[in-house]
Order: C-alpha cells, then structure tokens, then sequence
C-alpha cells in the first residue's frame, strides 16, 4: 500500500488555481521527485500536503488515513515534515533552539538532536549560533535536520538546492542520499532536472496545476522531462 | 543628594509597572500581530477589580485578579479577536480599541465615573539616608523587577518559551512543528491580559482611579515596545527604562505637561522616522511562496 495518496487535489490561492486535480501515490521507501517552472503548482502542493495550505477539493490519504481537513500542528504527528523552500528557520534562535523545537511534538524515533547532528557533522560547531547568521549550506542542513527531529514517515523537501553555492548543493545532496539509503520516503521539488533524476526512484513533471508526466525514474530521459517542463508537448499540439 | 535619591526611587516605581505593560503588550504584538489599544483599559479593569474586592485580604484580592485577567483575556481572544485577525491591521486596531471603549463605559457604569481609591495594604514609609518613601512603591517595584525575571526566563529559558518563540518568529511554520497556532494565541493573549490586569491591580493604591485611567499608560508603553527590537521579549522592558528615563530627565528640568509633550512629540517623530516599527512585518511563507 502507498504511504501518500493524493487523490484530484485541487487548491487555491484566492481565484487563482494553483494545483488542479492533481492525482499520485508515493510508496514507502520511494523518493518521488517533483520538478516543473516556476508556478507550476509544487510549492503549493507539497504545503498542502503539509497542511500548511487548505485545499479546496480532492483527498490526501496518509498511512491509509483520510488528513485532508488535519491542521498542519496536528498532521505533524501522523508523520509528514516538510522542509519549506526558503528553509523558514526561525532565525533569532540558535540552531540547536530550531532543532530542540521541533523534537518537542514530533514523534519519538531514532531521529534526535545527536543522531542529527551525526548526519550533519557541520551544524555542531554552530550549534549556539543564530540560525540567521549561518551560511546557506549550514541553514538548509538546520532546515532538514529540523524535519528529521519529528521522525517523520515522509519527508517533503522543497527547492532545497535553492540558493545555495554548488558545493553547499553537493553537500546537502549527499545528505540526502545517505537518508535514502536508509529508507527513508521523500517527496522531492527540484528545479534542477538532472539532480533530481539522481536521487529520485519516480519522477513527476508538473506543469500549471496538473502532473503531465509521471514515470520511474530509470524509464525516463532528461529530454522527455525537459518536454514536459517547459510544456513543449502540448505547445507542439496547439501550434501543429 | 537626597533629591536625586528620590528621583531614583520614583523613576524605579514608574519604569516597573511600564515595564510590565509594556512586556504585555509586546507579547501580544509579537505573537498576534496586533496592537492593543485597549491595554490601557485592562490595567482600568484591574485596578476596579481591586477596588470591587477592597473588602477582602490584599493577598488574596490579588491573584482573584489575576484569575480575573486570565479569564477575561481568554474571553476577548475567542470572543472578538479571532474573528479580525484575517481582515489587517486597521480591522484589529479598531476591534481592540472598541474593546476599550466597552471596558471604560462599562467600568463607569458599574462604579460611575466618580474617582475611587483603595489603601495600600503596606502603609509604613522606608528612610534611605533623609529620604522618606512609600514602603507599598518600593515591594511592588521589587516584586515586578522579580515577576519579569521569571517571565523572561520563561520565555528564553524553557521549552515553553522555546515554542512561543518559534511560533512568534513564524507561526506559520510553527504550526507545520505542532505547535497550533489557536492554542498559542488565545494562551498568549490571556496571560498579556492577566499581566495589564496585574499591573493596573497594583498600582491601584497609589493612583486615583477612574474609567480612563488606563490611558495615560497606553502612549508610553507602546513607545516603548516600538524602539525595542521586532519580537524580542526582553525589548519592550528595556525600552520601558529607556522610555521612562527619558521622561524623569525631562520631567526634572522642566514641568510636566511640556515633558510629556516633548515625549509624545519624540514618539511622533520615531514614528516618522522608523514607520515599519510598527507592523513588524511577518514574512509568511504564503506571502513568500505566491
């Protein structure tokens, strides 16, 4: 059985139709990533399976367990983390405050403040530095590491690449890789295709609101991916 | 000598019950994004509560009034604030200063508009060197300098601080961390009541008290969260020193009507100057992520 069902998941913001009748499963161990342009939709679907967004029609299963009306505090429990693009920290607090403050209602697992800071070794010199005043690199460790601290059964990463330098892009890839390696289920917004078929074992392209392609990840050629991204398909079908 | 030790003292008493309002109404401003111009008028509600129980032990008046604050907090929270908080800025200015007009006429005709008093339950006066002062002043004063000590460790030493600083710096993003946002919300705005409630029980003894006491007090404690620095905690009492510094420096050279007027004027011109201090502008990811 899949870990996340999305079943036609539409949601708003105001009039305008950000996700429409958006329809997936990610299994448990799988790493599905989500790529598309700008506005295509994935920013607001991962919050909305994060119940950081409502939405205005359609199901989210989670575990088998309809959470589509859950508030964001309480699906944190059911074991969804997301690691939001721009990573959100709160930045007056010391990184060892945003990781100790997401322990606090997030379930019990082998994820802790130690365990963390082992798969990120750079955050523990900076452990009692303001969040603010890290690198990118450090602060998108201190963003993941803060979702791993809930022990989450899925965990929604969007745009961690994302104004990063290219090293700082390579450590935190490495990272993540090491979580999948062990088991860990990821649903994944990458801008970039080619780091994104990578890591991921299924790929998703969306393109304004909807999923136009969605293929294992070894079956699927950057070509056709970049198709769908920049929505070539239906412009050849339009103009043809 | 002996007259700057009494400007000491007097500057002491006044910065510590601004301090705490102060702290109430950044707690508020923090965390619910909204200025309560009815802060005044809880600390009205206090003192009437103290002057309703004038009856009873002190002691045991003080903390019904607490309770009292706590309950009336939690009242306001779910009752009207939570129903603004999607319409801005103006809609929750306007619904808090309704809810001050409301606690002032309703203060003035429950006791009318006549001035009450209540004796301080500490009558006896403390001699340092040839100045004599009020022993209530200088217990009350110490009592608040050790309440904010606790209140800070609270919120910069425990995991309940942990949480409300979090969910003050994005509650947003808090909520995706389990932390509800209601739940923070209505909680906060109950104890920044039961505080205002607190102080303007406190002070009822020495002051002459009547519906529009409170808003004396409003126009300097928001003064003083406005200089502190956005979501700090500890901001708003140390502003409230800054801010009643600057007054007893004034008020000792010059008399007091044009002290407060050159302060108000000082307010003014920050405002002018440093007009974002004001909203304290929260960067959701909504806002960000659209």
């Amino acid at each position: 059985m899949s870990l996340l069902a999305v079943e036609q998941l539409d949601a708003r913001h105001g009039l305008l139709q950000a996700v429409r009748g958006v329809t997936f499963t990610v299994a448990a161990g799988e790493t599905l990533a989500l790529v598309g342009a700008n506005g295509a939709g994935k920013t607001t679907l991962l919050r909305t399976i994060a119940g950081a967004h409502r939405p205005f029609g359609g199901r989210i299963l989670f575990d088998g367990i309809d959470v589509t009306a859950v508030p964001a505090y309480a699906r944190l429990r059911t074991g969804i983390a997301l690691v939001p693009e721009g990573r959100r920290l709160f930045n007056g607090m010391t990184v060892k405050e945003n990781l100790l403050v997401a322990g606090a209602y997030g379930n019990s697992g082998p994820w802790t403040l130690d365990t963390v800071l082992d798969a990120f070794p750079l955050l523990r010199p900076r452990l009692n530095n303001r969040a603010g005043t890290l690198s990118g690199g450090e602060q998108q460790a201190t963003a993941i590491g803060r979702a791993l601290m809930t022990n989450p059964k899925l965990l929604l990463l969007d745009e961690v690449s994302l104004g990063l330098a290219p090293i700082a892009v390579e450590a935190v890839y490495r990272s993540l890789e090491a979580l999948i390696k062990v088991g860990a289920t990821i649903l994944l917004v990458e801008q970039d295709i080619g780091r994104a078929l990578g890591v991921a074992t299924r790929v998703a392209c969306m393109l304004e609101g909807r999923i136009i392609l969605a293929k294992d990840a070894k079956d699927v050629t950057r070509e056709q991916v970049t198709e769908a991204y920049f929505g070539l398909q239906r412009a050849r079908r339009v103009t043809s | 000598m002996s007259s700057w030790i009494q400007i000491l003292l007097d500057f002491i008493w006044a910065s510590s019950g601004l301090a705490l309002v102060a702290f109430s109404l950044g707690l508020i401003l923090g965390e619910l994004r909204i200025v309560n111009i009815a802060q005044g008028d809880l600390m009205m509600v206090g003192a009437y509560s103290m002057y309703a129980m004038r009856g009873l032990p002190f002691l045991i008046a003080l903390p019904l009034t607490f309770v009292v604050g706590l309950g009336l907090g939690f009242a306001l929270e779910r009752g009207v604030l939570r129903w603004v908080y999607d319409k801005g800025f103006m809609a929750t200015l306007l619904a808090t200063w309704g809810v001050g007009i409301v606690l002032e006429q309703g203060a003035a005709t429950v006791f009318t508009v006549s001035q009450k008093g209540i004796d301080p339950p500490i009558k006896g006066l403390i001699e340092i060197g040839d100045v004599v002062y009020p022993a209530y002043r200088a217990v009350v004063a110490a009592g608040i300098i050790v309440l904010l000590a606790v209140l800070l460790l609270l919120v910069y030493r425990t995991s309940f601080g942990l949480r409300l600083r979090a969910s003050i710096d994005n509650v947003e993003m808090a909520a995706v961390l389990g932390i509800s946002p209601q739940r923070t919300f209505a909680m906060v705005f109950a104890l920044a009541t039961a505080l205002a409630v607190l102080a303007g029980a406190l002070i009822a003894p020495t002051i002459a008290i009547n519906p529009t006491l409170g808003l004396s007090f409003l126009a300097p404690a928001f003064f003083a969260v406005l200089i502190s620095k956005p979501g700090s905690l500890a901001g708003p009492v140390l502003g409230a020193v800054a801010v009643e510094f600057t007054f007893t420096l004034l008020q000792t050279y010059l008399n007091i009507t044009v002290a407060e007027s050159i302060l108000f004027g000082l307010l003014a011109l920050f405002v002018v100057v440093k007009p974002q201090g004001i909203s304290w502008s929260r960067t959701t990811a909504r806002e960000e992520a659209s």
